[in-house]
């Protein structure tokens, strides 16, 4: 078991495609970090960077106190579980688990010991004679997590190792695994697309972003998943981490240094905030404000800062999620960096968390208020996010 | 024999109780059977029948007695008969695992993506496409002591080349048959080998990487295993074919020097098209349908043994 250190790392294909760039970061000895973000932010290939199958075009990369950059693959003593399990279909349960130990010249008892608690800890003793093939996709997922941990490596990695289970093994998996990891405490990083799989199972999450050159760096933040939710450093992350995501809405900030008076850009809609040193900066200038969908209350009417058509409304049981529009420009995540030149038109809709029995008729109007003491501010020319 | 049921008759527009209706399933495989029976089950029956009978077209068009097993006796006892079934052997297991030694080498080269490869590939599929006819002469003045491309090169090489010129010495007329079989279907193994191992998943080779597995290990253990069955298939279809080996022989060596060279399929084809002597072909012919079957067979009892299909 060891530490995993990212130290500058970078991958430019030949053809000029940067896919990873100014990667820097630790993982912690038997700490559970898992990698998250859309597709092509770089974060499978930095794992593959981490197991040796993916060269490093700049960069270090450490495992303990070890340079391991130059090491190939055999020698990092590392397991990893690949998305779609990557097992051996000649090969029974048995000889798939036992195949790494064989790999290090280790006795056969020593072989047969170790296998067989591995499958007794994933309940996989009955199917040790069967192949792949004859297993469900729960079965084999948990023969490739054997197969992992028999060899009891310095560190697991794992490339979406639940994407191809149904949704209900999924959850359960979840579970399994964030227990496993506790139990055998050793470091992992693990990659997902599902920021759901991300908050529930990492000690911290690593949002990273597609970058567009060398310059750029896919980490966005790393951190434990509620300081994610709860502070994000800027739009990307912000928008990214929630479901559903975090509305965004363009506010001209006016008003005095102790006062300040927010506006929604487009709409007669204003509101005084209470803004520390960084937000009073801000007076004068666009920003933008972001709204998690459950900072929404429903309130009288005369209270009401929104007070819109509800055209489409999701009743999910425990809450129902409401759907508006209001008559302000969107705000576009990606591309809200480095452009001065905003919008003025345009519609933005609008998601809030409301008690079901509050939902409204279709297409009736809702009167709505914004817990103003929670709103994340963020400025539209970097995204990063306006915080004392 | 397993058949098919027709459940909705109605739906092909057929009537109630009609011919075609009751009969449907064994018209469909009518054709096919009828095939397989005129053109495979009618010229072996007959050739069963004929290595009964003494019959010659040289001395008269009808066979001119039954002589019980007296073909085959004849047959084994033959002059080349022990030479041919030796040379055929040779021929059929050597060209075999050389050709899939070098098709497995040549396709995991081809794997590695250097500059250049998709060219290769191109040019690899050539000499298959040529009719071995073709091949058998191309190599005749290849092989030619006046002058043959490959007798120079080998004499620049300090190379023994006979006196007798390659294909005029007991000693290498069949490893010169060889080496053409070689040359002309190493690429086809190269190609099929190629296909079925690009089919091999790349995340089942990088989990044996990071297994600690060594190059080795990943071709015997992984790779292999996992195109057995292609592997095996080529294999089979490969040794019956070289086992009928005729047209090159023809052209290069007829047989010779002696038997040197003789092969089963050139001493059929003696005996029967240019001997004419019908009845001992025939016989000669079982014999040689009973082998090949028979190694067949056995192979594929022992190659697919522990597969599941």
């Amino acid at each position: 078991m060891a530490s995993m250190t990212f130290d500058g790392v970078g991958k430019t294909y030949p053809d000029g495609t940067v896919a990873v760039a100014n990667v820097s970061f630790a993982i912690a000895d038997g700490e559970f970090v898992v990698l998250v973000g859309p597709s092509g932010c770089g974060k499978s290939t930095l794992l593959r960077m981490a197991a040796g199958l993916e060269t490093l075009n700049s960069g270090r990369l450490l495992m303990g106190d070890n340079d391991v950059t130059e090491n190939d693959p055999q020698d990092r003593d590392i397991a990893m579980v690949f998305q779609n399990y990557a097992l051996y279909p000649h090969m029974t349960v048995y000889e798939n688990m036992a195949f790494g130990l064989q790999q290090r010249k280790m006795p056969k008892q020593e072989i047969d010991k170790l296998v067989r608690v591995a499958a007794e800890m994933l309940d996989l003793t009955r199917h040790l004679g069967r192949k792949p093939g004859a297993l469900s996709g729960g079965q084999r997922q948990r023969v490739a997590m054997g197969r992992a941990i028999v060899r009891h490596p310095m560190a697991f990695l794992m490339d979406e190792p639940l994407s191809n289970l149904d949704a209900k093994l999924r959850v359960q998996m979840r579970g399994e695994l964030k227990l496993l990891n506790q139990r055998l405490g050793v470091t992992t990083l693990y990659v997902t697309h599902d920021q759901v799989e991300a908050m529930t199972m990492g000690d911290r999450v690593a949002v990273l972003k597609p970058v567009r050159n060398g310059l750029e760096s896919n980490l966005q933040q790393l951190d434990t998943p509620q300081m994610l939710y709860d502070k994000p450093v800027n739009l990307f992350v912000a928008g990214f981490i929630g479901s559903p995501a975090m509305n965004f809405v363009r506010i001209e900030l006016g008003g005095e240094a102790g006062s300040p008076i927010a506006t929604i850009v487009g709409t007669s809609i204003s509101f005084p905030v209470s803004a520390g040193p960084a937000l009073s900066r801000c007076i004068g200038r666009q920003v933008i404000a972001g709204i998690r969908p459950e900072m929404f209350q429903v309130c009288a009417e005369h209270e009401a800062l929104f007070n819109e058509k509800i055209p489409v409304a999701e009743a999910l049981g425990a809450d129902t999620f409401i759907f508006f529009d209001i008559t302000s420009p969107p705000v576009n995540v990606n591309d809200a960096e480095d452009t001065e030149d905003f919008p003025h038109k345009g519609k933005n809709r609008l998601v809030a968390r409301i008690p079901p029995a509050l939902t409204p008729a279709p297409n009736q109007r809702l009167a709505l208020t914004v817990d103003k003491e929670k709103l994340h501010w963020f400025d539209p020319v970097t995204g990063a996010a306006i915080r004392d | 024999m397993p058949f098919t049921t027709v459940r909705s008759p109605h739906a092909l527009g057929l009537g109630r109780k009609s011919f075609v209706r009751k009969n449907l399933p064994y018209l469909l495989i009518a054709p096919s059977v009828v095939m397989l029976l005129a053109l495979i089950a009618y010229p072996l029956l007959f050739a069963l029948r004929s290595s009964f009978y003494f019959w010659n077209l040289q001395i008269g068009p009808q066979p001119l007695a039954f002589v019980g097993v007296e073909n085959y006796v004849q047959a084994f006892n033959a002059f080349d008969f022990r030479a041919s079934l030796g040379n055929t052997l040779i021929l059929s297991t050597m060209g075999t695992a050389i050709e899939f030694g070098l098709g497995l080498t040549i396709a995991l080269i081809l794997l590695k993506a250097l500059p250049g490869m998709n060219v290769v590939r191109a040019l690899l599929i050539l000499p298959t496409t040529i009719a071995p006819i073709v091949v058998g002469f191309l190599f005749r003045y290849l092989y030619d002591p006046g002058g043959g491309l490959l007798v120079w090169v080998l004499q620049s090489l300090w190379l023994p080349v006979p006196a007798q010129g390659i294909l005029g010495s007991p000693s290498t007329a069949l490893a010169a048959i060889l080496f053409v079989d070689i040359w002309q279907w190493t690429p086809f193994f190269a190609i099929v080998l190629y296909a079925s191992l690009l089919a091999v998943p790349d995340e089942i080779i990088e989990a044996a990487r990071l297994d600690r597995a060594s190059p080795w290990t990943i071709l015997f253990r992984i790779k292999l295993p996992l195109i057995k069955r292609t592997a095996i298939i080529i294999v089979m279809l490969r040794f019956m074919q070289i086992f009928n080996t005729f047209d090159t022989v023809l052209v290069l060596t007829r047989g010779g020097p002696g038997t040197s060279t003789r092969t089963l399929g050139y001493s059929l084809y003696e005996q029967g098209l240019v001997n004419f002597n019908i009845g001992l072909v025939s016989a000669m012919t079982w014999i040689t349908v009973l082998i090949v079957n028979i190694i067949v067979a056995l192979y594929v009892f022992v190659a697919f043994r522990h597969e599941e299909w």
